[in-house]
């Protein structure tokens, strides 16, 4: 199962996200400037007394500048000595048992975990990662909550506010300090799971003599004796068994089953006569190449999306069987060096959708093209039968020797004036119909890089579906090991942002309503992308719902049961009911923005389906923890500076 | 002229002692506030004060009278209500000040989970100073409060006297111009409390200000310079100790003991001046002194003591 949301790509995330980032902080500035200006006036007295309002206001300007100031004047040596005390607090406060806990839950775990599962990697992967990013989370929330308010209660932090310290490195050294100790856990946690999962699938066969038999007849070899090629079955371990086959050179080679296999060595003397190696294949970090896809409905136009079989799950979008529909993804940057095998595998995990049930032991037919984008030379590699909820894995050769067919194939494209573009305009002077042999490289891959690669679906009445990552070419594979700790990465970028809204949410709230605003922005992190599509109105992906009604207006249409599909009467009070709720979706929209997205921080579901997460997602979520952590510790500095802890 | 930054021309204008004025507070209030904004408590009411540099200077009051209150103004732990309060010419709440304060608080407030050296240190790294001159310092001012044989247990395990003393320790790590000692003498035993005023004067002997707030009066007698005493957050009174408790309608003469027959003569010249014999007698000592000697005694000679002879001589033996 690949990943199945959108994977966003550093070039085309950055800019709009520099954008909306700066807009969000310049806003968030500005009305904190004005609301801490309004505070200032109002506690300054300036209702009694208006002539105290320059004053206040100049001092308030100068408090703010000072504010600014004290931002810069850091002291790496301050802020060290503020981390240790913190990393002291974390040890004396005993998060060691954490540890202890996850080391329970995993030898319990080997009770409940299924390693004759159909896909024992993903569930235990899942597992380890799922439980340890848990465990780290609420941990550091409750440790990071507790710490300034428990400071401030027992006025050790006065000892500290009367050194030259800064609320700035208070604010920086808490949260550096508590990272360095989350970090620890996060790699011993992060080691501990890679042994258990490793630990966990290791398994070996041995092969099953009694089930050989011969297949087909004796072959005479050049030294006058007969051989036969042998099929039999390999023991049966942790639920599932390997088909072997025996060829004439005396090697034996076993089929996938659960997505492994096992390399055989000869070894005389042992049962079967072949010893069985570890499991190749179970735990991978494939790293995937994706393309750009477009559609291209049944009438050969190309199509932003292809068409909708009504599932609710708009992630994917269809194309018809048995007409000119087609998907197509580009694919830019192909180097020949990238690829050192003779073929590039292709990988896909396509949806398919039945309009009648044709024959369910068989799946549908496709078809796999790859297309000059420049000359529109197009051949047609092979016809394969679909497989659902697993992934399907072709090649295409770098010499084609063999292929169904070779075309001119012209892209059409509805221009903004509704005339029809063309392609190329013109097929290549030499017809590819003639040709007996393509070289991908030379022949299908522009100058520039570029191929496209094509799928049909060919039986009439059935839909395949896709979405952008669900076909790629597999360059090659990662490190599952550094691939685990890349994934746990991802933990570490969500908790960082836990710690630096905790500690931030401390320095003017008391321990327990920071624990529960903390705990409100992690769950509301990890449910991030619900939040922001309630929050836009756009409660199924890609379909903008036309109308929402806010909770008031829900409200009121309870208690006056007015239908939900009737306008609401044209009165004051119903325009300002509508009004109120405009009001709450705004507020909804900037908590959207305000809360982290922490589930799109978390690379579980990379590593849990054996993709190996690039250092491009490694970046962005850095560059998100760090656009977040910007403003969660300027205002946590203005908001403990702005804080009377003696009072 | 900004409101963040003191007139020093009109300081100096005001210092009788041609030092240099350390803190000076106008017009100083602080009232807190309930949740609505509204008045709750006057802690302190239009405090004006100048403590000029290289004096001791006492804040007496009765509980609640709102000494704390000025010293956590003074430190910029609170912010006032009205009124400005400087200290070395800056506003209170200027972080940079600290640099040159040290703070003694009520209680230490401390790290229970460090022991006596790595507070020390904590504190030394949060004036940026360099690890040899931490080292330095945190060694010698562990020897100072004698505290040696300790310096290696976490904090939670000593008694009060002890952590007073790492508390005062952490206020003189960065030997700082100005220290301000809340209830400095509270929770110590004679010997502390006599070791701590003998340590506020060597401070005083360094040019350096002490501001020391408390309500054990006989303290503050000993070692201020100057006291105010501050009721229901109001300054009283103002001035130099010397001068404020001399009772100038009263004369006391103290000689060796005198023979009867002298003892006869002077009242009798008392008697023809119609002076009125007020008091006559042999002067106590203070139980501080009496319970000092017995201890230095006791540290000389080891063993059983013979108890005191109740003649009333003990100090003049």
């Amino acid at each position: 199962m690949p990943i199945e949301t959108e994977i966003p790509e550093l070039s085309r995330w950055l800019l709009p996200s520099l954008e909306t980032w700066g807009i969000a902080l310049a806003g968030l500035a500005v009305a904190l400037f004005v609301l801490g200006w309004i505070w200032a006036l109002l506690h300054g007295g300036v209702i009694a007394n208006p002539g105290l309002f320059g004053p206040l206001t100049q001092r308030y300007l100068i408090r703010t500048w000072a504010g600014l100031a004290d931002l810069l004047l850091i002291s790496p040596r301050r802020v060290a000595a503020l981390a240790w005390l913190g990393i002291k607090e974390a040890i004396r406060r005993r998060v060691i048992v954490v540890f202890i806990v996850f080391l329970g839950i995993l030898l319990m775990a080997g009770w409940f975990l299924d390693p004759a599962s159909n896909n024992p990697a993903k569930l235990y992967l899942n597992f380890v990662m799922g439980t340890s990013d848990y465990l780290i989370l609420l941990l550091m929330l409750l440790v990071t909550v507790f710490s300034l308010p428990n400071d401030i209660q027992k006025k050790t932090i006065y000892t500290v506010l009367t050194k030259p310290v800064r609320p700035s490195e208070i604010i920086l050294g808490r949260i550096l300090g508590f990272t360095v100790v989350g970090t620890v856990l996060i790699v011993g946690m992060g080691l501990i799971s890679y042994a258990f999962v490793v630990r966990g699938l290791a398994h070996t066969h041995q092969i099953d003599e009694a089930t050989l038999r011969p297949l087909g007849d004796p072959v005479p070899q050049p030294d006058g004796s007969a051989k036969t090629l042998q099929q039999g079955w390999t023991t049966k371990v942790h639920g599932h068994r390997h088909r072997v086959f025996l060829d004439l050179q005396g090697r034996a080679r076993l089929d996938m089953e659960q997505g492994h296999t096992h390399v055989a060595t000869a070894e005389p003397g042992v049962e079967g006569g072949f010893v069985l190696g570890g499991p190749e294949g179970l735990l991978t970090a494939r790293i995937p190449k994706y393309g750009d896809l477009v559609f291209r409905n049944r009438q050969g136009l190309d199509e932003v999306r292809g068409i909708s079989v009504g599932d609710e799950w708009t992630y994917r979008s269809y194309i018809e069987g048995g007409s000119e529909a087609a998907a197509i993804w580009t694919f830019s940057g192909m180097r020949e060096s990238d690829f050192p095998g003779d073929t590039i595998p292709v990988e896909m995990n396509i949806g398919v959708f039945r309009t009648h049930k044709g024959d369910m032991q068989r799946g549908i037919l496709g078809s796999l093209l790859v297309r000059n984008p420049d000359n529109g030379v197009t051949v047609e590699l092979e016809v394969f039968e679909s497989k659902e909820f697993s992934i399907l894995q072709l090649q295409i050769p770098k010499k084609i020797e063999r292929f169904a067919s070779a075309r001119f194939v012209q892209r059409r494209t509805r221009a903004a004036d509704g005339a029809i573009v063309f392609s190329p305009k013109q097929p290549p002077e030499k017809d590819p119909g003639q040709q007996k042999a393509f070289d991908l490289f030379r022949d299908l891959v522009t100058p520039d890089g570029r191929l496209e690669v094509w799928l049909q679906c060919l039986e009439g009445g059935q839909y395949f579906g896709m979405a952008k990552p669900d076909l790629y070419l597999r360059v090659g594979d990662g490190t599952f090991f550094l691939n685990v700790m890349k994934g746990y990465a991802g933990t570490w970028c969500q908790m960082v942002m836990v710690i630096a809204f905790g500690v931030m949410l401390s320095t003017f709230l008391s321990a327990p309503v920071a624990m529960a605003a903390t705990l409100g922005i992690l769950i509301g992190g990890l449910a991030h992308t619900f939040l922001t599509q309630v929050a836009v109105g756009q409660i199924f992906e890609g379909v903008e719902t036309p109308y929402q009604a806010g909770p008031i207006e829900s409200l009121v249409r309870l208690v006056t049961q007015i239908g939900v599909m009737e306008e609401l009467p044209e009165t004051v009070a119903y325009q300002v009911v509508q009004r109120v709720d405009i009001g709450f979706r705004l507020w909804l929209e900037s908590m959207a923005y305000a809360i982290p997205p922490l589930s799109q921080m978390s690379f579980v579901n990379f590593v849990m389906n054996g993709y190996n997460v690039s250092g491009e997602l490694l970046l962005i979520d850095l560059l998100r923890v760090l656009g977040y952590f910007v403003p969660v510790f300027i205002l946590g500095h203005f908001f403990l500076k702005s804080r009377e802890v003696a009072a | 002229m900004s409101q963040d930054t003191m007139d020093s021309a009109s300081a100096e204008r005001s210092d009788p002692t041609g030092r240099g004025v350390v803190i000076e507070t106008r017009g100083l209030s602080k009232f807190y506030r309930d949740f609505w904004g509204r008045k709750k408590v006057q802690a302190l009411k239009a405090l004006d004060l100048q403590i000029y540099r290289g004096e001791v200077f006492g804040l007496l009051g009765p509980n609640g009278s709102g000494k704390t209150t000025t010293m956590k103004l003074l430190l910029g732990l609170l912010f006032p209500t009205g009124g400005d309060v400087f200290v070395f010419g800056r506003a209170a709440t200027d972080v940079a000040k600290n640099e040159r304060i040290g703070y003694l608080p009520e209680e230490s407030y401390l790290y229970r989970f460090l022991n006596a050296e790595e507070t020390l240190d904590f504190y030394g790294r949060l004036f940026n100073m360099s690890r040899s001159v931490r080292r330095q310092r945190v060694s010698d001012l562990i020897e100072m409060v004698g505290l040696t044989w300790a310096k290696r247990r976490p904090l939670k395990e000593y008694s009060k006297g002890m952590t007073r003393r790492i508390g005062l320790a952490q206020a003189l790590i960065n030997d700082p111009e100005l220290i301000l000692l809340d209830e400095p003498t509270s929770g110590l035993d004679p010997i502390g409390t006599r070791e701590m005023k003998d340590l506020i004067l060597k401070l005083r002997d360094q040019g350096k200000t002490v501001v020391m707030c408390s309500h054990l009066l006989a303290d503050v007698q000993d070692v201020c310079d100057r006291i105010g005493i501050l009721y229901q957050g109001e300054l009283k009174e103002l001035g130099r100790v010397d001068q404020l408790v001399t009772m100038k309608d009263v004369t006391e003469i103290r000689v060796p003991r005198l023979s009867p027959q002298v003892e006869q003569e002077l009242k009798a010249v008392l008697n023809k001046h119609q002076v009125p014999v007020l008091a006559w007698g042999n002067p106590s000592t203070t139980l501080e002194d009496l319970f000092l000697r017995i201890i230095r005694e006791s540290e000389a000679h080891p063993g059983l003591r013979v108890h005191g002879r109740g003649d009333g001589n003990a100090d003049r033996n």
